[in-house]
């Protein structure tokens, strides 16, 4: 376990950061109770709200993204590279295999199982640009997926991820949000603003975590009820899935993050490696190789224009629907998969951390995007409407209709049933684990009660909107926290690197001071030590002199 | 018989200078060596002007080529032909690799200090661009060797190491042991029982071992281990494996199996050298091989 400075303090006997421990829960009762009680209504605010920012302030988040993508490379590939979170000697916590798998768990995994699928057809039939339903807009629908699953996504992660993880192991400041302020805020980072940074990353992370838990046992439900129609998808289901799934992820947490996550991570990524492999054997094997390699390179060739286009010359708010919500989506959720990610990734040079962050897992967002969206494409073209009936109808059961395209379905729905469980798990055990971070101060340990707490908060979270209402509402409150949250990362962006520039200019100067020293001390040493043996030969020269010859030599 | 036509021996002016004459003369009592150079280059804008001041206008190329002949006259006598360079030019490891193309050496002698004196980056550029092969030795190794280990991942480079090893301990009569660290990649293969896996992975290392000794038929008497790398770096076992067995020297191939050592995140040769050991380093460079 890393040593770090913490702010936790006794709070009425918990060992918690009360200040901000205590508000949080009060906004978060508050906020449901007002959710619950204007449900409607709140909804509707809500995406009043949502519509507004992501129309009005799209061109932001564009520049945004753009901006962590080119900065990332910057810190990775310039003079900060070879800079190790936790100093020059620290050692990385886990293996290259288990940390890839943690941060890919936490960050993606369950999106990528919904809407890899989905996803592609959704913009093959409605297209932002250019005629629906051709070959041409199969490729288009490729290209926007991959931008909004590539490089930016996991640039929005890595970024606030290597400044949490910079100034926890490097600057010893605690494991949250607060710390990536402290090249502007000093020591008031302890404080009042402190806190109140804190507090919003708890409400956005638990109020994300919770509204996706919600919304994802709707979808597993509803993949069960396909799969298995026996099983009746109806609140009962939902609320025992809520249930399984918290238990798990409670077992979890209070296990840490060497045990429980790690674990349930890595078996999530051999799972999807499995499914995966399945639909690329048991699919169109060339077709998806070929598509791979077409995709990925029509993502790059038009990388630029794609990432910067901005819909500035229509009256279509397509963008605002998906790309913009994706951004938004991604910097609401970067909080919580930051601080995570930052938690494992001790004793990683910088350079590791973004080929590990941000490269890695790109590319295998790419491969999985094209192993079930290309294949799905196929079918669609070939005159097959059966997945894009089912994206119409509902897009939890696309993924399980894909399947039953392929041979072996009923054994792939089951593993896919298990790989999405597998992956609310994790977001859900690596998100507790985070608001137990921030709650507590930073405590690189905390008590196993404060982890309980948390973590079966989620699932109650949860369980309470789904019975009650109010989900959509809070997720999409969530997503509006997007906007403050992007501002928030420029400024993260600025100070990281007055952080990494100090810490480069200490290192070099501690290094170039210490090695000057010591080379002019060797020289001085030589010199004396020349000018003392010449002064002894001139010395033997002399006395050699003053003496009387010897009778033989005469 | 080894035959090194040109060897360069790089003095910082600290005691190390001292115990790496020591350790040349042993070497060209030992092997058949065609000239020594021994070189310094005097970063002169490491010296402040408070320095010069104190000193005046000493002549310091003069002043560090006398010393270095005082040392080689005290400690290296006639042991092989030999030269005294001095240079003061802005970038040691490029003088350095000058040298190494004008003078065709075949080796570089290297002292090496412990970690917490020195940070070891020149010596970490060095391995990286001096077109020959480099012997690394640590300020606390000792002269005496016996015992050699030669790590091997069966490419060119490393065959050609044990080659070079075995060659050396026929002729001066150390003993001589191969290690192999292998990795299983258990986490893609989690169901498969992990006793099965390091059987059949042991299988088939020896069986390149089989066919690299049918191939290089020198190197059939030269006994050989098998590590698990396990949750450690190839590095980190080769470093255990030589606490273990009590070995004096360790001869590495200098680029080894990976094509893009410098993408990776850290290839075994620069990990190693990083480390703090107290035995001598011998990374062969093979010419032919890289060519």
């Amino acid at each position: 376990m890393s040593k770090v400075r913490s702010d936790s303090k006794k709070s009425f006997g918990l060992d918690v950061n009360g200040p901000v421990f205590w508000p949080s829960i009060v906004i978060l009762v508050l906020s449901i109770a007002l959710v619950l009680i204007f449900r409607e209504g709140a909804e509707a605010f809500f995406s009043d709200i949502q519509a507004s920012v992501t129309s009005n302030m799209g061109w932001l988040f564009i520049l945004s993204v753009n901006i962590f993508v080119a900065y990332c490379l910057f810190l990775a590939f310039g003079r900060f590279g070879s800079i190790r979170l936790g100093g020059r000697d620290a050692k990385p916590e886990f293996s290259t295999g288990s940390w890839f798998a943690m941060l890919f768990s936490a960050g993606m995994g369950i999106g990528l199982l919904f809407w890899s699928v989905a996803e592609p057809i959704n913009h093959f039939q409605t297209p932002p640009l250019g005629e629906p339903g051709t070959p041409a807009a199969a490729r288009q629908a490729m290209n926007f997926t991959f931008l909004h699953w590539g490089f930016h996504a996991w640039a929005i992660y890595a970024m606030v991820a290597l400044s949490l993880a910079f100034f926890t192991y490097n600057r010893q400041l605690p494991l949250t949000v607060r710390s990536a302020f402290y090249p502007f805020l000093g020591e008031r980072i302890h404080g009042i603003i402190g806190d109140i940074i804190d507090i919003l990353a708890v409400i956005a992370t638990l109020f994300g975590l919770a509204t996706s838990l919600g919304l994802g046992v709707k979808q597993v439900a509803a993949g069960l009820n396909h799969v298995f129609p026996a099983i009746v998808n109806d609140i009962t289901t939902q609320i025992i899935l809520i249930a399984i799934i918290t238990g798990i992820a409670t077992v979890s947490v209070v296990t840490g993050v060497d045990k429980g996550v790690r674990i349930l991570s890595e078996w999530n990524i051999r799972i999807a490696l499995v499914v995966l492999l399945a639909v690329l054997f048991l699919g169109p094997t060339v077709f998806i190789l070929g598509s791979y390699v077409q995709n990925t390179g029509y993502y790059i060739g038009s990388f630029m224009q794609l990432s910067f286009w901005n819909e500035a010359y229509s009256n279509n708010n397509w963008q605002g629907a998906w790309t913009v919500f994706y951004w938004a989506w991604w910097i609401s959720w970067a909080p919580f998969v930051g601080i995570f990610i930052a938690r494992v990734s001790k004793g990683r040079t910088i350079k590791e951390f973004v080929l590990g962050v941000l490269i890695a897992p790109s590319l295998l967002s790419f491969l999985w995007m094209t192993v079930f969206g290309s294949t799905a494409l196929r079918e669609v073209l070939a005159g097959n409407t059966a997945v894009a009936e089912a994206v119409a109808a509902d897009v939890s059961t696309a993924l399980f209709v894909f399947f039953e395209q392929l041979p072996l379905s009923t054994v792939l729905s089951v593993i896919g049933i298990i790989l999405i469980a597998g992956f609310f798990v994790t977001s859900s055990d690596s998100g507790s684990l985070v608001v137990v971070s921030l709650t507590s101060g930073g405590r690189p340990d905390p008590s196993v009660g404060t982890r309980v707490f948390w973590a079966l908060s989620g699932g109650a979270i949860a369980a309470v909107l789904l019975v009650g209402g109010g989900l959509q509402a809070l997720q999409t409150a969530v997503i509006i926290t997007g906007l403050p949250f992007a501002i928030i990362l420029l400024l993260m962006c600025y100070s990281l690197y007055k952080g990494l520039s100090e810490e480069l200019e200490e290192e070099t100067k501690l290094g170039s001071a210490q090695q000057r020293k010591d080379y002019q001390q060797l020289m001085a040493e030589m010199l004396a030590k020349r000018a003392q043996k010449q002064d002894a030969k001139a010395q033997q020269a002399r006395t050699d002199i003053s003496l009387p010859p010897k009778a033989e030599k005469l | 018989m080894i035959a090194i036509d040109a060897m360069m021996v790089c003095l910082d002016l600290s005691d190390i200078d001292e115990k790496l004459v020591v350790f040349t003369r042993s070497i060209c009592e030992r092997l058949q060596v065609g000239k020594v150079y021994f070189v310094h280059n005097i970063k002169a804008y490491e010296l402040s002007e408070d320095f010069r001041e104190w000193f005046g206008d000493v002549d310091l190329a003069g002043e560090v080529e006398g010393n270095i002949h005082d040392i080689v006259s005290e400690q290296f006598g006639n042991a092989a032909a030999y030269e005294v360079l001095v240079s003061e030019e802005p970038n040691t490891e490029v003088i350095l690799a000058d040298l190494v193309k004008r003078y065709k050496v075949k080796l570089t002698l290297l002292g090496k200090k412990s970690s917490d004196r020195s940070t070891g980056a020149l010596g970490t550029k060095l391995l990286h661009i001096l077109p020959c092969s480099v012997l690394v030795f640590p300020e606390t190794a000792i002269f005496n060797i016996e015992k050699v280990l030669v790590p091997i991942d069966f490419s060119d480079t490393s065959v050609h190491a044990l080659k070079l090893s075995k060659n050396l301990s026929d002729q001066l009569g150390l003993q001589l042991e191969i290690l192999h660290v292998y990795r299983l990649p258990t986490q893609y293969f989690p169901l498969i029982s992990e006793d099965k896996a390091v059987r059949k992975a042991e299988e088939i290392v020896k069986g390149r071992f089989a066919g690299l000794q049918k191939k290089h038929r020198e190197t059939a008497g030269v006994p050989y281990t098998l590590v698990r790398a396990a949750n450690k770096s190839i590095a980190e076992r080769i470093r255990l494996h030589l606490d273990k067995g009590k070995h004096d020297l360790l001869v590495l191939g200098l680029k080894g199996n990976n094509p893009l050592p410098t993408l990776s995140f850290g290839g075994v040769p620069k990990e190693i050298y990083n480390m703090d050991m107290h035995i001598p380093l011998w990374l062969v460079y093979s010419e032919e091989v890289i060519r």
